[in-house]
């Protein structure tokens, strides 16, 4: 069984339909990669796991099991105890997901304070283990750090720690290396999969870069105007995608080592998402769109090649 | 001939050195890339050939010119007919209060260039940047981050400058409007013959645009060569950061980024993989090592030999 399984996924957000029926399902020790543009509804879908979005965001699901446990039914006392000590959150940037005015290792104590029996003494000492244990030089110093004395890279890795410091099964990283040098983007990535390897960790990836999707996870998802447009085993979607946006988004991606004449763009903007959307939200966009894509979403089909993905392309009488 | 030559130009902030004994050239009509981590100084030396930081030592010479070692209102005019700048973040290098016209036609408005056809030179301009007419009247806050972009190459190139400094011109966008943007840069380079440094993290995206690419590390060029340096990398400090590059096949390396470069011998030793004691002494001068190929390692040969 799936450590996370959701299935039929609906945010609202006012008049806005923004995530339109999302199926996901994370394996244990397993790196889940969720693709796409801003705005396709990547990071509400990361957050809605984690029980975050604002009070006025509508949810429904169709089904939302985490370690065998339907989580619809929580309520806010119940989530305190899964946040952090069942499913943690490494954000994008660490700079604004720290607070500056404690220490680093005040606040990764904190964390193991709130969610565990140890003394503050003991949660301190775990602290600094936690640093080193991420490659951190001379931890106990840097424990007594604030944030603003710290790189970008030390504290992404800082704000990692935190995150694994009450020994979590599920990881949910949104774009955890964006703001990084890729000197430092490689080093927080192979620690990532190196938690994943060792504990066992479920690892929800947040990104844009298939070049780190391609590095990092297993099974990739493509999401575009929150809905999943092409999903499966990460090698073969990236070798031989169906979707026409996945192909799309390969085509914008200057490559280090092909030399391309021009980088394909993708024309048009995404949808407005406060209207109703029939048929295929990327037919506007899309260069090989046909007339039933704009009236009629197709349905979701694994395809010969292994992966599963919702285009009327694959729809057409052979 | 060369556009632009930096002559040993040092720039500093207090005690850190932010870019150390940089010597440079670009040709007129070339593309120059930059690149390097956060902290490396390229954004500084891009600034400063715009005027915007003032060296400790060196000099700065643009089509002959030495840039003038203390500015006046009017000899920034001057080197802003020359040299311009595409940053980063567009929506803060725009005044939110102009519409996208007045934004426009301010760069020509102060450098007194085609009197009397500003706004319809503008509106031209909106055409060749992709963006409807009527967006004229619209304000900056109502576009997207491409569009904005995209304005804000167009109000780099609208008063014909013979060099343009672009940071990280598109490293905020989304991959898909990334290539829209890239390419519309290529185009207006290929059409305008402009000479272009181009500054960014994203290796991919400057071997793309570029002919020539500058490797920074710790305020200086560590390596210097065309097309083929992100095939065939020679420094150390270039072979990791193409390592680190994720993607095909590649395993992700490690590239001890948390330690800092060293004060004395090569700044780069504590980082790599070859160095010895004798990386200690001395500081690696860049020099020729063929191929069109410039390299600032004392160790060079020893370590390809092994």
């Amino acid at each position: 069984m799936s450590l996370l399984s959701v299935r039929d996924l609906h945010i609202h957000i006012g008049d806005n339909h923004l995530v339109r029926g999302v199926d996901l399902a994370v394996e244990r020790g397993e790196c889940l990669a969720l693709v796409g543009e801003s705005g396709s509804g990547k990071s509400l879908t990361a957050l809605s796991l984690m029980q975050l979005l604002p009070s006025h965001a509508r949810l429904e699901h169709g089904e939302w099991l985490f370690d065998g446990q339907d989580m619809r039914s929580l309520d806010e006392k119940a989530w305190r105890k899964v946040r952090a000590r069942r499913i943690a959150m490494v954000f994008q940037n660490p700079m604004t997901a720290l607070n500056p005015t404690m220490t680093i290792g005040q606040q990764i104590a904190e964390v193991i304070c709130l969610h565990t029996s140890m003394s503050r003494r003991e949660a301190r000492q775990r602290a600094i283990d936690l640093l080193e244990r991420l490659g951190i030089v001379n931890a106990p110093r840097r424990a007594k750090q604030y944030p603003f004395e710290l790189s970008g890279g030390m504290l992404q890795r800082a704000v990692i720690a935190m995150a694994v410091a009450c020994g979590p099964s599920m990881l949910i990283a949104d774009e955890p290396t964006t703001a990084l040098d890729v000197t430092v983007q490689a080093e927080v990535l192979a620690l990532l999969q190196e938690l994943c390897r060792d504990e066992g960790l479920g690892l929800l990836l947040i990104t844009h870069d298939l070049g780190v999707v391609e590095a990092m996870a297993k099974h990739l998802a493509v999401m575009y105007a929150g809905r999943i447009v092409e999903s499966g085993e990460c090698a073969r979607v990236l070798s031989q995608p169906a979707h026409p946006y996945t192909r799309a988004l390969q085509a914008a991606m200057p490559s280090l080592g092909e030399a391309r004449e021009s980088l394909q763009g993708i024309a048009g903007t995404p949808p407005d998402l406060s209207r109703q959307i029939p048929g295929c939200a990327f037919a506007p966009r899309c260069p090989q769109a046909m007339n039933i894509c704009v009236r009629e979403l197709p349905q979701t089909r694994l395809i010969e090649t292994g992966q599963c993905t919702e285009c009327w392309l694959w729809e057409k009488p052979e | 001939m060369s556009l632009l030559t930096i002559d040993q130009l040092s720039i500093r902030f207090g005690d850190v050195r932010a870019v150390d004994k940089v010597s440079l050239s670009v040709a007129e009509g070339e593309v120059l890339g930059l690149v390097g981590e956060s902290g490396s100084g390229k954004s500084t030396l891009g600034r400063a050939v715009c005027g915007l930081e003032s060296p400790a030592a060196g000099q700065i010479e643009i089509a002959g010119r030495p840039l003038p070692k203390r500015f006046t209102a009017a000899t920034f005019r001057k080197q802003a007919a020359l040299v311009q700048m595409v940053f980063q973040d567009a929506y803060s290098a725009m005044n939110p209060r102009m519409t996208l016209l007045e934004s426009l036609c301010e760069p020509l408005r102060l450098q007194g260039k085609q009197r009397g056809r500003e706004e319809s030179l503008a509106l031209d301009w909106l055409d060749r940047i992709g963006l409807p007419r009527r967006f004229a009247t619209r304000y900056p806050h109502e576009l997207s981050g491409g569009q904005r972009q995209r304005l804000g190459i167009a109000r780099a190139f609208i008063t014909e400058p013979k060099l343009v400094i672009c940071d990280e011109p598109v490293s905020a966008l989304d991959v898909s409007v990334q290539a829209q943007i890239i390419n519309l840069l290529q185009q207006l380079q290929r059409d305008t013959g402009v000479a272009m440094v181009f500054i960014a993290h994203d290796l991919a995206v400057v071997r793309h645009l570029a002919e020539r690419t500058a490797v920074m590390y710790h305020g200086r060029i560590v390596e210097l060569g065309g097309r083929d340096l992100f095939a065939s990398p020679r420094h150390p400090y270039t072979q990791a950061l193409v390592a680190a590059n994720p993607g095909a096949g590649r395993e992700l390396l490690e590239s001890k980024s948390l330690l800092p470069p060293a004060a004395e011998g090569c700044a780069y030793r504590r980082r790599c993989r070859f160095a010895t004691e004798a990386c200690r002494a001395g500081e690696p001068l860049l020099s020729d090592v063929g191929g069109q190929r410039l390299v600032a390692c004392d160790r060079l040969a020893e370590i390809e030999k092994s």
